[in-house]
Parts: C-alpha cells; structure tokens; sequence
C-alpha cells in the first residue's frame, strides 16, 4: 500500500491480495471458500503434573491427617483434610498446617505457572468457615508460631472465608517460572469455625494454569 | 485536479474502510498471545471438621479454662511466687483478763465498778437471774453502746451476757445492769485486754453456744475458725449447788459471786489454734439446774504497716514473742484484689527461743480495714526454732482464697502457749524473715493422646506482655516414664524479664498417655503477665502438624 502524490492510497502487492480475501470471506453467506488447516491431536502426558505430597497418608484415623489421590493423568488431586475448630478469641487461633500437601513437577521443559485460583467453593457448615488458607509455594514455605511465613517463596495465597473464589495474591505474584525437575507447592493452614461442628466439610477446588 | 463532491466523499469512504481492515488484521495478529496455548489442573479438595486426636485439659493447680470449641485452646491462670519481706516489727500482746468484778442483791439493777479499765478492752458482761426475768439493758460511766450477745436459761436460772468496749476512754468506769424487774441477781462484769473490739468475736460463734440442764457439770461445746482467741465461760448454777462451781479443765476461774437465787460464774482459756468441739465447763457438787454460754473473742490485730516490701528493708530489728502473742507479716495491698490458688508456700524465719520449740503459723486473706476475709492455712503448722538465732525455712501446703480489693496476705507467727517463755523474731538485712506466695504450679495443663498414635509435641513462645516483673519462670513438659512420671523436658526459660529459652525441643508423647505441663514463676512486683505459647502437636509418623494455642496468665 503506498500513497499516491495526489494523497490517495493506492492498494498494491501483498495488501491487495489480502483486501480481496477479506471480502472472499466477508460475502461468504452467498459464496465461499475452504481453508484447510490440517491437525493432528497427539495424547501426550502433561509436562507439568500434580503429585501426592509428603503430608498425604493413606488413610486417616488420628488428626491431623490429610490424604491425596492422584490418577495415572497427573493432571487432577483429590485431596482430603482434617481441620479443627478453633475459638477466635485466641490470638493465634489454633490451626492445622499441611506445609506439603499437593506437589506441582515440571518434567522435561520449562514452564510458566500463569496463575492459580480457587474456585467451587461450598461448605455444610452455613457461613462459618473459619479460616482455610492456600498457598501457592514456589520453594516450600514454612510458618512460624504465629502462622507467618517464616522460610520459601509464597507465589499468593487466598483465604477462603465464604463461597466466593478468587485468584492467589500478595505474594511474588503471578506468572511463576517453573523449571525443569522443579517442585512447587499448594499448602493449606486450615482452622474451622467455632460454631461448625464435626463431620462439616469444606470443598473447594484449586486450579493451576500453565503453559 | 479538482474532485467533484461526489469523488470526494468516496474517497473518504475507502479510505475509512482500509483502515478498518488494517485495524482488524492488527488485532488478529495480537490475539494469539493473549490466547496462548495453556493447561489447567485440578486439586479438589475436601476439609472435614475433626476433633483433634491430642486434647489439652485442665491441670490440678491454677485455674484452666480449655476451649469450648475444641480442645486445642486453653487458658491457665496462676499467680507467680512472691516474696514478702518483714519491715517493722508487728505484734501483739496476749489475750488475757484485765479487770473484774461482781455484784449481788435483790434490785432492779447492780453495778459494778472496775478500777483501771485501758482504752479498747472489751467489756463482757453476764448476768445470773430467775427464771422470767431478763436483762433490760447495760450502761456504764463511759457512755459505751452494750449489746445483747446470748440468753440460756434452765428450769430454775436464767444467764444473759452482754458486751460493749471501753473504746478510747480509761481508767475507772461503772457497769449498770439493769432487769425487767426487781429479782434476787448476780452479776459479773470483766474486761478483756488485747481483744478486737471492732469484730470481737470468732467466725464460728457468730451466735454464741449454750446449754443447760441439771446435774452438777455446766458444758458446752466450742468450735472456732481463728487460733489466737480467748474461750469464754459463763455460767448460771442454782441454789441447790453444795459448792462454789470450778472452771473446767485447762481453764481459769476469772471470777464468781453467789446471789440469792443462784451463782453466777466466769472462766477463760487462751488458746494458740483452732479449737474443734473444745468442752467449756464448770464443775460443783450437789445437782443443781445450771445454764451456760460459750463465747470465743479473738485477738486485735494490729494495722498493716505501710512499708511491707517485696524489696529487703533497708532496716532492721526483732521483736520478742512470750506465749501467746504473735508477730505479722503483711502482702503488699493488692489494689485490684487477688485470686489465691492453692499450693506451697514458705515461710522463712529468722528467729531464737529462749529454749528450743516451735512457733505456730497462720495466713489469712484481709480486707482493707484489716479484717480476715478468709483462712488460707490454719494454725498448728510449726516452724522449729533453736536456742541460737538462725533461719528456719519451712513450707506449707496452702488452700485457695480470694483478696479483695485493697486487701492483704496476713501470715501470723504465734508463741504458743506452753512453749518457750520467749521467742526473738528478727527481721532485716542479713536476716530476712520473709514468705513467699507458691511459685510453682505442677501441673497447670494436661497433654493427652489417643490410643494407637504416638506424637511429637513442643512448645514455643508466640507473644507476651506484661512480663518485664517476671523475674524467674520456667516452663516444662512432665514426660510420660512409667511409672513414676517424674522426667522433664524444659521448654520455655525466662529469666529477669527476657526469655532465655522461647522455644524447646520436640519430646515423644506415646499412644494413650498423658503428659502435663508444669510451670515456676516468681515476679519482683504484684501485676499480670501474660505468656501466649504454641503447642506444636505433630503424629510421629506423618508430616502435617497442627499449633494449639495455651495462654499462661501469671498474676
């Protein structure tokens, strides 16, 4: 495309020939033309997967105790977890800490975690929730005796306190590189509601996107 | 060249739609990146409210209060070790019977004059007359308030007692008795020395005990809360008695009088501990009917003085106890009053007897006008005291009690009757007659585990406050080693307001035991500290772990 001396535009090569598909495709409710772009859908394991961390047990009979299964897929957790009420009187209230609860590994390639949400969240116990926190850890984080961060690299967390979800924040934030042989963290402190009563859960889900 | 209006327009048309397009591709070339390729997966998780598996509960000293939500909260409440250091000397003389004297006749009234009353002598009064009379009141030269304290009559005698106090007056001073009529009476009037006359008497003769009957013993059963007091009997014994009555065993005679419708009769004990079911009597010959009243006056005691200390005085000095007198030593007032809780205490005397024996100890809880508000340790403890001055540290297993506001700790030291003719309390530098509030409270809290799972436990300091007066406190986990459960693991050290030790290692609870935390603190001032930990309870074979919170409040 070029101007013209008298100010015109004039449509030359390369714009000219894509001007016309544009209007190929533009009158193609009356005639119209194939593109062919052929796909081939390899399954593949995911290069990034999930994995039971060291807080997992096989089952649960004292608390507190925590369990993950993982499919063959690597790319879904189902975890369970005890949590304990806890009087909120108390300064720190008491809380169940899983410092390595669900494993993320990146196998053959580099990696970025574009973000991690908490989403689907429901619970038997009304609105007292009490207080259950994720973590999102890029090395893994531990906590000092007032529940504060106190080694690792916390990437966001977000505190459930009702149904509403949301994205981690307030930590290093978001997308996180994730290296080949490299292992990242979801961690839980979890303490329930003083007017829950035992046998009440808590669900919610935590989805990590990567690329 | 000049575009017609027409040609014009249409070039602006196009040239509007090329930019269009150039906008469009510019966007479909930027709406790759946004749209990058990406993965999401799923950790679904389910948390499920369990009760933890440890639980704390309450300890057997201070005061716990576990969560009600679940037992991974708890509070205790204690107070840390005071030392009180002796300042000034405090004591009393004995309890004893001043004046006397007595009066007979067929009047309406009788008087009785005594000499050399002292000012704050109580002034005790009992009055024998026939059955249907009574006494209508009591005056006497010093315009004193009488008031009526017991009535017991038998078939043929009626006994009253009255009591009223010399209060700041002295010297002579005149009794009047007078009846609901003219009858044949006997009276005896007595002062007491030493007495208090605010709150005269025992807690546990709040209403005086009688008895009557016929035969040739007048008795009555006593029992006191206080052991510095004086037992009182009086007595009514009718004509048909052969003799003149005698005090009872242990008793002396303080004095009687024969009137013409019977005898009227006083005598007194001076005890140095609580008395339970003590017999008060009078014995005769020839059975006669009798009535009799019991009283128990307990001693005054003297103001707290204002310079008790947790320092140690800058002076020094003793004081002499003969039988049954009693020094004191005060608390600090505790301006927003305190709860005691039971456990043991010391008492570190410094002190000489004439011959070697033992002085009693007492402690109270007093309001701020000084009077008992409640028995922390009853007499009939004993500090062992040589002929030589030395220190004599003994401790004693205390109960509970509550200081009200502005009121004191009282630890009385009494020369009992029957011992040494004398001790020399001292108190001072270099020799620092002092006691101490329980600093140590074993146990405070329980650990307990389920059966089948064993854990691994610790404690950390989360917060404090209030703990600059702290000047020794320790915190220790009594492990669980059968059977005698008497290894400990400290955990948290403190020493002249700093911690020392904010964190201890991990110990080993096994499946199905219990293991209790023991705590010492003593403080240089009366405050509240505060000392919130972290109970770290972690199974031993797993890796998740869960931070109880305890909060030790130290008074």
């Amino acid at each position: 495309m070029s101007r013209r001396p008298n100010g015109r535009l004039r449509l030359t090569g390369t714009a000219l020939a894509v001007f016309l598909v544009c209007v190929t495709v533009a009158a193609s409710a009356t005639v119209y033309q194939f593109f062919y772009a052929n796909s081939t859908g390899t399954v593949r394991s995911p290069d990034v997967t999930l994995a039971a961390g060291g807080d997992a047990s096989g089952s649960c009979t004292a608390y507190p105790c925590a369990t993950v299964s993982v499919p063959s897929t690597s790319d879904t957790a189902t975890v369970t977890l005890s949590l304990f009420k806890a009087d909120a009187t108390y300064t720190p209230p008491p809380s169940t800490y899983y410092t390595n609860l669900v494993q993320v590994k990146d196998a053959n390639n580099p990696h970025s975690i574009i973000g991690v949400t908490v989403t689907s969240i429901s619970s038997t116990s009304a609105n007292d929730f009490g207080k259950i926190i994720v973590y999102y850890c890029t090395t893994q984080c531990t906590f000092d005796v007032n529940g504060n961060i106190a080694s690792g690299t916390s990437a966001g967390s977000f505190s459930i306190t009702s149904t509403a979800g949301g994205s981690l924040s307030g930590g290093a934030g978001f997308p996180q590189s994730i290296g080949v042989g490299a292992t990242q963290y979801i961690e839980v402190v979890a303490y329930a509601g003083s007017a829950a009563t035992t046998g009440d859960t808590i669900t919610f889900k935590v989805a990590v996107q990567w690329s | 060249m000049v575009l017609a209006p027409g040609a014009e327009r249409a070039g602006r048309s196009r040239r509007r739609l090329i930019a269009a397009f150039l906008a469009a591709m510019v966007a479909a070339a930027a709406a790759p990146a946004l749209a990058a390729v990406y993965h999401v997966e799923y950790s679904g998780s389910t948390a499920t409210v369990t009760g933890p598996s440890v639980s704390l509960g309450a300890g057997s000293a201070g005061s716990t209060a576990v969560s009600p939500a679940a037992a991974d909260a708890a509070t205790s409440t204690t107070d840390a070790g005071l030392t009180y250091y002796q300042s000034a000397n405090a004591a009393t003389g004995a309890l004893s019977i001043d004046q006397s004297g007595t009066s007979t006749g067929n009047a309406p009234s009788r008087t009785v004059t005594l000499s050399a009353t002292q000012a704050s002598e109580l002034i005790y009064v009992v009055a024998e007359m026939p059955l249907g009379t009574s006494v209508s009141g009591v005056t006497d030269t010093f315009s004193d308030t009488f008031r009526h304290r017991q009535t017991a009559s038998s078939t043929g005698v009626t006994l009253e007692t009255w009591y009223g106090s010399t209060g700041a007056s002295s010297g002579s001073d005149t009794v009047t008795v007078s009846f609901s009529a003219r009858a044949k009476v006997a009276i005896l009037v007595f002062t007491v020395k030493g007495a208090n006359t605010a709150s005269p008497f025992d807690p546990s003769v709040r209403t005086a005990p009688s008895n009557f009957g016929t035969g040739t013993t007048a008795s009555v059963l006593i029992t006191t809360t206080y052991p510095n007091d004086i037992l009182i009997g009086a007595a009514a014994v009718d004509v048909g008695a052969s003799t003149s009555p005698s005090a009872g065993t242990g008793f002396t005679m303080i004095n009687q009088a024969l009137g013409g419708s019977g005898t009227v009769a006083g005598d007194y004990k001076v005890v140095t501990t609580t008395q339970t079911g003590a017999t008060v009597s009078f014995t005769w010959t020839g059975s006669t009917d009798w009535a009799i009243i019991a009283d128990a006056i307990v001693e005054a005691v003297p103001a707290a003085t204002a310079d008790t200390s947790l320092t140690s005085p800058g002076t020094s000095g003793s004081q002499v106890l003969t039988a049954t007198t009693s020094a004191y030593l005060w608390s600090a007032a505790y301006s927003s009053g305190e709860t005691l809780y039971p456990g043991v205490w010391t008492a570190d005397l410094w002190a000489s007897a004439a011959t070697s024996g033992t002085l009693l100890v007492s402690a109270y809880a007093v309001n701020s006008s000084n009077n008992i508000v409640a028995t922390l340790l009853t007499t009939g403890s004993t500090v062992t005291v040589g002929t030589s001055k030395g220190e004599s540290k003994t401790t004693f297993s205390m109960a509970g009690g509550t200081v009200p506001a502005n009121g004191r700790i009282m630890v009385v030291v009494t020369a009992p009757a029957g011992g040494p003719a004398s001790f020399t309390l001292y108190w001072g530098s270099g020799q620092l007659t002092n006691f101490q509030t329980p600093p140590k409270y074993d146990y405070v809290l329980t650990i307990s585990s389920p059966a089948g799972t064993s854990w691994n436990v610790n404690l950390a300091v989360a917060s404090s406050s209030g703990i600059a007066r702290l000047t020794n406190a320790t915190v220790w986990l009594k492990v669980p080693d059968s059977p005698t459960y008497t290894v400990f693991s400290q955990q948290i050290a403190l020493l002249s307001g700093a911690f020392t030790k904010s964190a201890g290692s991990s110990v080993s609870l096994a499946a199905s035991t219990t293991m209790y935390v023991y705590l010492y603190a003593t403080a240089s001032s009366v405050g509240t500290s505060t000392i919130v930990l972290t109970l770290r309870v972690q199974p031993s074979s797993t890796t998740p772990y869960s931070l109880y919170t305890v909060v030790l409040t130290v008074n």
